[in-house]
């Protein structure tokens, strides 16, 4: 019998030791892909496990898989139980950072007086062990992945834009996209009127009318002071400055949302290399990547005053 | 107040500058009531000291300024920060070094001025642990003289304590050494078992249990983990364990 990573006082199921005879544990796992507006990457994780006893201890209810996860950089620490040789754990994007570690395990879940299987090695024939609660019988491969980020590419233009109520004294908004997201400064005043809780009116969406009333003409003059004229190329050796925004993430957003709408050209090596149409009708872009509100928007007024004609008809 | 981040560049030079130029930057703490390090590091032609602003328009968080105990505030400053930021600083982000160094030499330069003075015994490992941090690390998150007071309350809020989510909080830091101690261990960042400690903690009192109590117990607590995955246990065992673990520590001394 293989002593060398021999640290339990009774035999563990694992690949670095001959515990067991002929039986594997081991884990296989993916990332399913996710959608706009997700928080949470889906991992799923498939169990490959040969012990019939350790199977039927786990369908007993006597013990169960489990995975530890862990992320060092941000002292992120779970840990889930289940009796399936299939899992799926939805790891938040924002507690994770870089990588993450996940151990597989076959752990106890209640005391095993007589613990003893036909697999084990040899040298503990017939023996029987005592397992308390808590304690692994099986370890599998350690998985490290890439800490997932949310990904950008699903993320709306909506979800870099953020509303924030400030004194002004003239009652007019203006817009802030000199950090990470794009800051609509609006006056106190309005803030009763302008909530991002604003509740449905019966069948009415009042965000398409807000949309239009605020941020397409913020977003309208953030695009046209990002993808200005002057930031052109006029040589062919040289490129183009918008591309210096990269850094902030409203920029990558709105520039995956552009080029879904085929406003902008991107070159192979991921730069803007045509912005004509933006820089030329900032307006329509706006409303193209917001997903035309000012035509929804101008539908629910619509039905507004005819439902109101209507009353008083 | 605005939430930044130091850029790669300001950091690395940080750390240069304070290996280098370690008197200079010592008696640039010493000498400075004011944040100096953003000045500073355009002086020596750092030009993008400045990589992130995560949030421009975030209030700054009135801290109390520590007094004759400097830890006796610890645990209100944790909380009232936490409460403030929460909402705005994930973990992802409280992980990241660059902006605990700049909260810490800049935008709440003086509490921790005041709650960690620079003299001119202090060495540069020192002014490392709680000005600017080493980059990444649990050890950066809960040293540094800003990061802590985030990471202690998060890792301590107890969410299904609705009347006291942060009663934890204030028994983790009722003695400074407790809580790096807690934190430094990786088996306590599972925070159903950082908040079972907590709780049986919670009925005790501090001065029976002390540093040569504490310490072993949790050393104990450790290699029970490295054994049995203590992740596992239901509340009611993992309860029992601590409270026999903290018992039979007690009665050492």
């Amino acid at each position: 019998m293989n002593k060398s990573v021999r640290s339990y006082p009774y035999p563990i199921l694992r690949k670095e030791s001959d515990d067991y005879m002929a039986e594997i544990f081991s884990v296989a796992w993916r990332d399913l892909p996710t959608s706009a507006g997700d928080k949470t990457c889906k991992l799923v994780f498939y169990i490959t496990n040969t012990c019939d006893y350790l199977k039927n201890l786990i369908s007993e209810g006597k013990a169960a898989y489990a995975l530890k996860i862990v992320c060092q950089n941000t002292l992120y620490r779970d840990f889930v139980s289940f009796n399936t040789e299939e899992c799926t754990y939805l790891l938040p994007f924002s507690k994770i950072l870089n990588s993450v570690i996940i151990t597989p395990y076959i752990v106890a879940m209640e005391d095993l007086a007589e613990y003893q299987c036909d697999s084990f090695h040899p040298d503990y024939s017939g023996e029987k062990f005592s397992i308390s609660v808590g304690d692994p019988l099986g370890i599998g491969n350690t998985i490290c992945i890439d800490a997932p980020t949310e990904n950008e590419a699903n993320k709306t233009p909506e979800s870099i834009i953020k509303y924030i109520f400030v004194e002004k004294e003239n009652n007019t908004i203006d817009v802030d996209f000199s950090s990470d997201v794009i800051y609509i400064r609006i006056p106190k005043t309005m803030q009763s009127i302008v909530s991002l809780n604003t509740p449905r009116i019966m069948w009415a969406d009042p965000t398409k009318i807000l949309l239009s009333m605020i941020v397409i003409p913020a977003l309208t003059q953030v695009l046209s002071q990002t993808f200005s004229p002057e930031f052109e190329t006029e040589g062919e050796e040289e490129e183009n400055t918008v591309d210096n925004n990269n850094n902030l993430q409203w920029f990558r957003v709105l520039k995956i949302a552009l080029f879904k709408h085929n406003l902008i050209e991107i070159g192979d090596d991921g730069r803007i290399i045509n912005f004509e149409s933006v820089s030329e009708s900032p307006l329509e872009a706006a409303q193209l990547i917001l997903g035309a509100p000012l035509f929804e928007a101008t539908s629910v007024l619509n039905r507004i005053f005819l439902d109101s004609n209507e009353e008083e008809d | 107040m605005a939430l930044k981040c130091f850029s790669d560049t300001a950091y690395s030079r940080l750390h240069l500058e304070l290996s280098r130029n370690f008197t200079v930057i010592r008696d640039c703490y010493i000498n400075n009531n004011q944040p100096w390090a953003e000045r500073y590091l355009q002086e020596i032609g750092v030009e993008d000291s400045i990589s992130l602003v995560l949030d421009p328009y975030c209030s700054k968080v009135s801290l109390k300024m520590p007094r004759d105990t400097l830890s006796a505030d610890d645990a209100e400053n944790s909380i009232s920060f936490h409460i403030a930021l929460r909402n705005i600083i994930s973990p992802a982000m409280a992980a990241n070094g660059k902006l605990w160094a700049y909260l810490c030499n800049e935008t709440y330069y003086e509490y921790v001025s005041k709650r960690w003075p620079i003299t001119t015994t202090t060495t540069d490992k020192t002014i490392n642990k709680r000005y600017i941090g080493s980059g990444s690390g649990a050890r950066t998150l809960y040293r540094n003289g800003i990061a802590r007071l985030w990471w202690f309350a998060e890792m301590t809020y107890d969410k299904t304590n609705t009347a006291d989510p942060y009663g934890l909080t204030k028994v983790l830091l009722r003695r400074q050494d407790d809580a790096e101690n807690f934190l430094g261990r990786e088996l306590l960042h599972n925070k159903k078992i950082l908040h079972t400690l907590l709780r049986v903690l919670k009925d005790e009192n501090p001065n029976d249990y002390g540093r040569d109590v504490f310490r072993p117990m949790l050393k104990d607590i450790n290699n029970v983990g490295g054994v049995s995955i203590l992740d596992s246990l239901p509340d009611e065992k993992l309860e029992n364990l601590i409270r026999r673990k903290l018992n039979e520590h007690k009665n050492k001394t």
